[in-house]
């Protein structure tokens, strides 16, 4: 019995009775809310909310909302005064309006969040002007019937249909497409919340004198402008809402600039104000997020880049990795060999004791060495850090040890003690004293003897001690002459084996740790490579 | 013999050169370790006793190059490598130039010191041949001008009446001659005394 109670109430239209009835509820209020709007003489309101409530709600639910919207456009007609018949004819109309509207969207890539100018053409352009137009065309017959009337009810009624949409379809169908109760807003978001309705009530209803309200109408785009900017979709709809309500109803009350000569002439110049402010808000704000997608992207492909130029640089390092982890084994394997021999023929000790510790530090050493490895290769988001990058550099160079002794190469290292720390990502610096290591060596391979083939890393901090200065030099054949930014395009690279991303990579990560990157040539040596990290302006240690 | 026999390692990881030494010590060999080709360069004379143990990947120097420079010297100990990963090209390379082995690393203990007992008694067995070699060669100095050519022409195989005909003497004093070279190369029979004479550096070409 249970059970057929549950299948009952999942059956329709029992099923998401919370949205049918909060559509009415909307439908219902916005209704009454709208009557003020009517025109005497055809008594249709300048704003009709209730097409864009129903095209939002059947586009987030389905359908079968529809029927209920139909339902409550009957009901909604009926205590309004329209005749049994007109009633159901616009309580129909609506439903199929709204039908239409959300079967159009649906065909196209249109997305509810709004956050692409895509977006947003295609909620005014397909969506509400299909829903308009057969609304608004089955409106003006029951409205008019085949009289001479007939344009003039239909271009008002297409017009308040579409005004009601312009200001509640947005509104409706971001905020339904939230996370259940996610509205937390910043305190910025909260103080808009109340600057623009109130910048519109003082505007709209305070009556103050024409000079001032006129202009002052127009403060309400640059408030809308700047929450489109800094703010989620969402919310500039919402504003856009607020705002459109309080100039729409002040205004047809008689209140506020636009309130000079008759309702339908009052309204009409008002709605060109409102269209073009939600207009202005909805198109910054997808401009907003679509930009930010874009960077999100670019972001994302960066960090793919540099794990593959990781994968690269390590895939180099393979070899010398390999044997410095077989070094620490084969220690280890003496002590135990050793030691089962002692303990074979009965003695112990000093001796034993000494083997067994040596086994222990091997196995450190050979773990240390696997998990610099990992760490070098781990895929994690770049958290920037305040990080010390004397320590940064020496681990890198650890890594890079058993290639610089394979190469023969002499490191210069010179680090300067008590280094402020920079605000960084320590894995992307490992990167880039990696990647800038590696082409040194590389530049050096045929060109010098093993006596002349050298690296020096550097680090100072600067003379005005914001910011530390990493050099790395070398002493190979140095840089062609040439344009120096061409080093860093993509797919510069001179060497055959090389991705040609490497100096790319080392550019993207100290752009993203807002420093500055140079080369030249060293009179007398290679190339140079300076870098400029700003200092977090933390203490100084040691 | 002139040194006690050792091990000599060469090695650039410490703990590696640490363990190897600690093995060999435990099971009573002597061990002189280092860390860099030179310092074993400075270490061994061409009398040094025993064997080698070198890694063939060696700062400043490969394992390659070592053996030549310890050919140079006169340093003829046996010589094993011992190789880390990727090294094998190298590894066979030395052994063709004339290593007794090489081990990849980690090695068996028991295979190390079995090819440290072979490289130890192949160094014993040469030192002496070579000090039987220098016997016969100071021994080869006492002959009188006769005797020599007399004992050269033993090497040549002849009878004693042809060397007697040849030398224009009888075949009595060729016999005299004879039974003083085998006294003096400290010999029992003419077939003795030819194969000491022929491993000495001055008639080593009679072979032919």
């Amino acid at each position: 019995m249970a059970v057929l109670a549950e299948r009952m109430q999942q059956r329709w239209p029992m099923r998401d009775w919370k949205a049918h009835a909060g559509m009415g509820l909307l439908y219902l209020l916005l209704t009454v809310w709208s009557l003020d709007m009517r025109l005497e003489e055809p008594p249709v309101p300048m704003v009709w909310p209730a097409t864009g409530v129903l095209l939002a709600y059947v586009y987030h639910y389905g359908y079968r909302l529809a029927i209920s919207g139909a339902l409550f456009g009957v009901l909604a007609q009926f205590q309004l005064g329209a005749g049994p018949m007109d009633a159901l004819v616009l309580g129909a109309a609506g439903g199929a309006a709204a039908m239409a509207g959300a079967r159009l969207l649906r065909a196209t890539d249109f997305g509810p969040r709004l956050q692409r100018i895509r977006d947003v053409l295609l909620l005014l352009a397909v969506g509400a002007l299909a829903s308009a137009l057969i609304s608004a065309v089955l409106g003006g017959l029951v409205l008019a019937g085949l009289s001479s009337r007939l344009p003039e009810v239909f271009g008002l009624c297409l017009l308040a249909d579409f005004m009601g949409m312009l200001i509640l379809s947005p509104v409706l169908m971001t905020m339904l497409r939230r996370p259940r109760g996610d509205f937390s807003l910043n305190p910025e978001g909260w103080a808009l919340l109340l600057l623009a309705p109130g910048i519109a009530l003082a505007v709209y209803s305070l009556g103050l004198p024409f000079m001032m309200t006129l202009p002052a109408s127009y403060a309400l785009f640059p408030v809308l402008m700047y929450a489109a900017i800094r703010q989620p979709p969402w919310l500039v709809a919402l504003l856009t809402l607020l705002v459109a309500g309080v100039a729409l109803h002040c205004t047809a009350l008689g209140g506020g600039p636009f309130a000079q000569s008759g309702m339908r002439h009052d309204l009409l110049s008002m709605h060109a104000q409102v269209a073009m402010l939600a207009l202005t808000g909805l198109l910054l704000a997808a401009l907003r997020a679509e930009r930010q997608a874009a960077e999100n992207a670019a972001r994302q492909h960066l960090s793919n880049l540099a794990r593959a130029g990781r994968l690269n640089a390590m895939s180099t390092l393979a070899a010398g990795i390999a044997h410095e982890v077989n070094q620490p084994l084969c220690a280890v394997n003496s002590y135990a060999q050793a030691a089962r021999r002692m303990v074979e023929r009965d003695e112990g000790g000093q001796p034993l004791r000494e083997a067994l510790d040596r086994i222990v530090s091997g196995t450190e050493r050979a773990s240390d060495i696997v998990r610099r490895t990992r760490g070098y290769l781990r895929e994690e988001s770049a958290q920037h850090q305040p990080q010390q990058l004397n320590a940064l550099i020496e681990e890198a160079l650890a890594l890079l040890g058993p290639e610089l002794r394979r190469q023969q190469v002499t490191l210069k290292l010179d680090l300067a003690p008590g280094l402020p720390t920079v605000l960084a990502s320590g894995i992307e610096l490992h990167q880039v004293v990696v990647n800038l290591v590696q082409n040194a060596v590389e530049a050096m391979g045929v060109s010098r003897s093993p006596e002349q083939r050298w690296v020096g890393v550097q680090t100072r901090l600067s003379a005005g001690g914001d910011a530390i200065c990493l050099r790395v030099s070398d002493n190979g054949p140095g840089l062609p002459p040439g344009d120096r930014r061409a080093l860093f395009e993509p797919l510069f690279g001179s060497r055959p084996q090389g991705t040609g991303m490497g100096l790319c990579i080392v550019r993207s990560i100290v752009d993203a740790h807002h420093g500055r990157l140079e080369a030249n040539n060293l009179p007398g040596a290679g190339a140079c490579f300076h870098i400029r990290l700003p200092v977090t302006g933390e203490a100084l240690d040691g | 013999m002139a040194e006690q026999a050792r091990v000599y390692l060469v090695d650039d990881d410490d703990d590696v050169r640490d363990a190897v030494s600690f093995l060999l010590r435990s099971e009573g060999l002597a061990v002189d370790a280092f860390a860099t080709p030179d310092a074993l360069l400075a270490a061994v004379a061409p009398d040094s006793a025993g064997c080698l143990v070198l890694d063939v990947r060696l700062p400043g120097m490969d394992g390659l190059e070592l053996q030549g420079a310890l050919r140079a010297r006169g340093v003829h100990m046996p010589i094993i490598f011992i190789t880390g990963h990727g090294d094998i090209p190298m590894a066979v390379r030395a052994v063709n130039a004339g290593a007794m082995d090489f081990l990849e690393k980690p090695f068996r203990d028991q295979h190390l010191l079995n090819q440290i007992h072979k490289a130890l008694a192949a160094d014993a067995a040469a030192r002496n041949e070579d000090a039987r070699r220098l016997d016969v060669e100071r021994r080869l100095q006492s002959l009188t001008p006769r005797e020599r050519e007399v004992m050269e022409r033993m090497l040549e195989g002849k009878l004693n009446k042809v060397i007697a005909w040849e030398l224009d003497v009888s075949i009595r004093t060729v016999e005299v001659h004879r039974a003083r070279v085998l006294e003096k190369l400290n010999a029992r029979n003419s077939s003795e005394m030819v194969r000491a004479v022929l491993s000495t550096e001055a008639y080593r070409s009679w072979l032919l």
